[in-house]
């Protein structure tokens, strides 16, 4: 017990080993720190990388090479998007659930692709599924099969037609589906061809092009463009993480519902006016006045487009139109089935004119034949009612046609499908950041922008190239954290930018089977959590190659041999930038390592000293019964309660100053105007704050061994002294 | 590998060296002792060409608990084993995976080792059976004791063949000029020391076959100092002095059970010693009589056989001395106690009921009394 007790009283009382603590406390925290930030910066750096590009890539060194990537994806993930404009045809209850029938007027390339080729006498059928989406949100996946028959030639147009039908069960009331208030449309649909690779989740092709970006009259940006597939981008990476008015969605599409655009837009009109007011309750001399004049002009341009969205809703005049329709259908509709005749009801009303004269004449007579007349009356009345009651199925059908144009023309200033952009948060002139790094929108969804693209899939070499034109309506914006890709990119509907960059298919007229695939850029593929990472990321990759070489033998016409495809995992890819900073990282956890060991150092000389000058003490200590092992284990607990206490202070002090490493960055550049965390050149907004708990645990072992290894020789010392010198001492 | 933190492998690496710089530091100190003849070199060295640097320090700090000698043979065998295990299964990585189990071995050695040492501290030390002798036969005898020391290169004898025999609640002084050996005698009879030559024998037992943790035992037990200087513990205040010998007696699972009689025995003596309303007190806001009051009160904690006192009045002036005396002859007369005290002042001496003389390393008797033999 003696032990124990000295240990602990002397670790309170000894103030010289106060200093010892101090020192292990400061290279704990040093080494906490830059671990941390090193390693926050490296998760980051993977974290950037998978929602940029998933976990492996399939690129060739041309933008436009890639062909047949939807084939090739069902080779990855045994499903094949059906590229074609399906049109909801017939929807039939089946319970609690619904049957649907889709008709399509499928595309050759896309048949001969599923059925296996051009030219087939039999319909094939593949199991396939459908997402349909309402009002801006997925409604539900409907499950069935998909079939294709063979080709007809429409003898008219001399075109070569097939059909597609999918026909499945959804799991939602049928009412729902024919609402002709809120209709639904089919997203996507995709045919089940295999099995796909074990190791792969999920894989969608990007289009990636360099184009100048319009708004208004004079606004001119040359950005990257991205053309994406909604929601399939969700499922590969984590683009949905970053959006703005749709955060976090999986069903994310380029077409979020208006009043979710409106709610983000004028929350972040108060928040801009928040700033402002911030801004401007600060004494006049520490007022920034070019801030200032970015939040007004922000914050007009906010106004006007939350008005203008507001107004679109509610007054425009189609929409008014589309109320009064509405509600003649909704009247229409409430009578009692039957056929309304207009020249029953014509005759009806003539008859009750000329029984009202008799009744009129019967009473100026007084004549008892009046009652039969009114009776008689009476019941015509009655039955005028029951014609004019009864419902009109031709004005009902005049009345859906004319909702649906009305619709159709909102939708179509609304919800032009192919003309959306999502911007990337960040792009100079378009938004920008406060000193307190909050991000304010000058162009919010809604704005119309063009975009100038270069054809890149244009074949030959032509000395005069045109460019594609198309005014977009921005729909979201979109925030990765990487400031080199904030700044510059915007995204686009995948059919969008095939179209612009005339990378679609092309056949020849006369002979189908000559044909130019569409294009794309890369292919991103996402691999199951299983295979995420390490050597597991590495044979993900290798299957991918395996998948690739196989595919393009069956098709060569995929890519031309020219050019040929990389394939490599996210990490590979990055490795040019990765290497140095992990090299960067070792050598400086190698330098602060070695600066650490000075702390054992320490440790030895001060516990030295403390034995130097504790010799009588322990001769008084053996003199009452302390044995020599007890003394030494007295002083080797000391070293460790040394250790203990230091690693204490300093994984708290340090795990402090990581988690408000980015407070404390701001108020050093506001101090010193020295700011250190420069965004260009470090890739991310924010210096990484978090701190790995095992790495924390590693540094405290650490350090209370170290305490034991610098107490050990002084205890050692301690104990091997002979008790009569030690009490002779002075 | 590739996604093995590479920071935690270099931390381990650094850690793998600095142990490599302590253990050659051990290695160097153990040859340093081994040197000055306490042991032989190999039982020091053994233990530090252990492969699992560091587990040497470890195993020798359970070696030097009797009781651990097999788990110290279990470390040596399990440092040895990892590094033959880790030499063939890794043979490819070997130089990172090396490491970590090195540090492995290391933390387990220190597990391993110090887990059963601070169990049996916690529990407390156990010594053999006493015997005790007769009541009339002699408490402390000394046989032809001789003791020399080095000084600078040469020899110093001190004590050239001293003998005497002491019985059961004598007072007796040993008086001598200074230089004299007489502390050196006093640290013998204390077992804090051990002759060159001659036994001292303590209740009819051989001193010279008992073992480290026997001799501490009694030290704890039987015998109680009273040192010129005082020697109180400054950090610890005047009860807490008082409890240090009923700590160094039991481990920390027994303290508790044990504390409040400690705590209860330790406030008698201080109530008896007129020390009462100095019990929070520290060292060093006590007077000198004060403090060897308390050194006398330590010493009388666990009751013990003899009670050695080395120049108690050395540092005090001659009316606190007088007291001081006084107490030890109330202490004497009143409960028995047996006190061997050394002084190089003859007043106090004569305060004794028995007075030896030392001279030139022997006893000799001076006036009325005897060597005793």
């Amino acid at each position: 017990m003696y032990k124990l007790f000295l240990c602990l009283r002397y670790l309170q009382r000894r103030y010289l080993a106060l200093i010892a603590v101090a020192a292990v406390a400061l290279c704990v925290a040093m080494v906490l720190i830059v671990v941390s930030v090193y390693d926050g910066f490296l998760s980051k750096v993977e974290r950037a990388a998978k929602g940029l590009f998933g976990d492996i890539i399939v690129e060739a060194s041309s933008l436009s090479a890639i062909g047949r990537y939807d084939e090739f994806i069902a080779e990855l993930t045994g499903e094949c998007r059906v590229d074609a404009d399906f049109r909801l045809t017939e929807v039939k209850p089946a319970g609690d659930d619904s049957a649907l029938v889709f008709l399509a007027a499928g595309r050759p390339h896309h048949a001969e692709a599923l059925a296996g080729k051009l030219d087939f006498e039999k319909a094939v059928t593949h199991p396939a599924r459908g997402l349909l989406y309402k009002g801006g949100r997925l409604l539900g996946e409907v499950h069935g099969q998909l079939v294709i028959s063979p080709a007809r030639r429409n003898p008219e147009t001399d075109e070569l037609k097939y059909g597609l039908r999918l026909s499945g069960k959804l799991s939602k009331p049928a009412a729902e589906l024919t609402d002709p208030a809120d209709p639904v449309h089919l997203q996507a649909v995709y045919a089940r061809l295999g099995e796909g690779l074990d190791q792969v989740e999920s894989a969608t092709p990007v289009i990636f092009a360099y184009s100048l970006l319009r708004v208004g009259e004079d606004f001119t940006k040359d950005v990257q463009v991205y053309g994406v597939r909604l929601p399939e981008r969700a499922a590969v990476t984590d683009f949905e993480a970053g959006l703005f008015v749709q955060p976090g969605w999986a069903d994310a599409s380029f077409n979020p519902p208006p009043e979710e655009v409106i709610k983000q837009a004028s929350g972040h009109l108060k928040e801009v006016r928040k700033i402002r007011a911030r801004e401007e309750a600060k004494p006049a001399k520490d007022q920034d006045r070019d801030l200032l004049d970015r939040l007004e002009s922000a914050e007009a341009n906010l106004n006007a487009m939350v008005a203008r969205l507001r107004s679109l809703r509610e007054l425009h005049p189609w929409q008014r139109r589309l109320t009064v329709l509405r509600g003649q259908l909704r009247a229409e509709q409430a009578g009692p089935t039957g056929q309304s005749d207009a020249g029953r009801i014509q005759a009806l009303k003539e008859q009750i004119a000329i029984l009202d004269e008799f009744v009129k004449n019967a009473l100026e007579d007084n004549s008892s034949s009046g009652i039969p007349i009114r009776k008689m009356r009476m019941e015509l009345l009655k039955e005028l009612r029951l014609a004019a009651d009864q419902r009109d199925q031709g004005k009902i059908d005049r009345l859906k046609d004319d909702i649906q144009g009305a619709r159709g023309r909102l939708y179509g200033l609304y919800h032009g499908r192919d003309r959306r952009m999502i911007l990337g948060l960040g792009i100079p002139g378009l938004s920008f950041r406060t000193p307190k790094a909050e991000s304010v929108r000058r162009v919010c969804p809604g704005w119309e922008v063009a975009l100038v693209v270069a054809p890149i899939g244009q074949e030959g070499l032509s000395t005069t190239i045109t460019p594609n034109v198309r005014s977009f309506i921005v729909a979201d914006d979109a925030k990765t954290d990487v400031y080199s890709i904030d700044s510059a990119t915007v995204y686009v509907p995948f059919a969008a930018l095939q179209e612009l960059t005339d990378m679609t298919e092309r056949r020849d007229i006369d002979d189908p089977r000559k044909v130019t695939p569409a294009r794309c850029s890369q292919i991103h593929v996402k691999v199951k959590d299983a295979f995420a990472s390490g050597r597991k990321l590495i044979d993900a990759r290798k299957a991918v190659q395996a998948a690739w070489r196989k595919f393009h033998r069956v098709h060569p016409e995929a890519v031309d041999a020219r050019w040929p495809i990389i394939i490599h995992t996210w990490r590979e890819r990055l490795s040019k930038f990765i290497g140095p900073v992990q090299k960067q990282r070792t050598l400086v956890t190698i330098m602060f390592g070695i600066i650490s060991f000075v702390s054992v150092l320490l440790i030895f000389a001060i516990f030295y000293m403390i034995v130097m000058q504790k010799i009588r003490d322990i001769g008084v200590v053996r003199a009452v019964g302390g044995s020599a092992p007890g003394i030494a284990q007295m002083f080797l607990a000391y070293g460790a309660a040394t250790g203990v206490a230091g690693s204490i202070l300093g994984l708290t002090g340090g795990y402090f100053f990581v988690r408000y490493i980015n407070e404390i960055e701001d108020w050093l550049a506001w101090w010193s105007g020295f700011r250190v965390w420069e965004r260009d050149v470090f890739l991310f907004d924010k210096i990484p704050n978090e701190v790995d708990p095992g790495v924390a645990l590693v540094i405290a072992v650490w350090a209370i061994a170290s305490g034991l290894v610098g107490a050990l020789i002084p205890a050692v010392r301690a104990s091997v002294m002979e008790p009569a010198e030690a009490i002779k001492y002075e | 590998m590739s996604d093995v933190n590479p920071t935690l492998l270099l931390m381990l690496a650094l850690f793998a060296l600095a142990a490599l710089i302590v253990w050659g530091l051990a290695i160097y100190v153990a040859g340093g002792l081994a040197r000055r003849g306490r042991r032989p070199l190999w039982r020091w060295v053994l233990p530090a060409i252990l492969p699992g640097p560091f587990l040497a320090g470890a195993a020798y700090l359970a070696r030097c608990y009797r009781r651990c000698v097999i788990f110290w043979t279990l470390a040596q065998a399990a440092s040895i084993a990892g590094v033959i295990a880790a030499a063939v299964i890794f043979l490819p990585g070997v130089l990172g995976i090396y490491v970590a189990l090195d540090l492995l071995l290391l933390l387990a050695g220190l597990v391993v080792a110090f887990v059963p040492v601070l169990v049996l501290a916690a529990l407390g030390p156990r010594p053999g059976p006493r015997v005790e002798a007769a009541r009339d036969e002699p408490l402390i005898q000394a046989h032809g004791l001789h003791k020399s020391y080095n000084l600078g290169g040469r020899r110093l004898r001190v004590l050239r063949g001293v003998s005497l025999s002491i019985r059961r609640g004598e007072f007796v002084a040993v008086f001598g000029a200074s230089g004299s050996g007489k502390s050196t005698l006093l640290h013998l009879l204390g077992l804090l020391d051990t002759a060159d030559a001659g036994a001292v024998v303590l209740d009819g037992a051989d001193t010279a076959t008992f073992r480290p943790a026997e001799r501490n035992h009694i030290r704890c037990q039987e015998i109680g100092f009273v040192l010129q200087f005082y020697h109180l513990l400054p950090e610890l205040n005047v009860l807490e002095n008082m409890l240090l010998p009923a700590m160094t007696s039991v481990g920390a699972w027994r303290w508790c059970g044990s504390r409040r009689a400690a705590r209860q025995r330790a406030r008698e003596i201080l109530a008896k010693l007129g020390l009462a309303d100095r019990v929070t007190h520290r060292p060093r806001q006590l007077s000198g009589g004060e403090q060897q009051r308390v050194a006398i009160a330590r010493a009388l904690m666990n009751s013990p056989k003899i009670l050695l006192a080395d120049e108690p009045t050395g540092n005090l002036d001659s009316r606190t001395g007088g007291q001081i005396m006084k107490l030890l002859k109330q202490l004497n007369q009143e409960t028995e106690q047996t006190i061997i005290m050394v002084t190089h002042d003859q007043a106090v001496a004569h305060m004794a009921t028995r007075m030896l003389h030392l001279r030139d390393g022997k006893l000799v008797a001076a006036g009325r009394d005897s060597l005793g033999e």
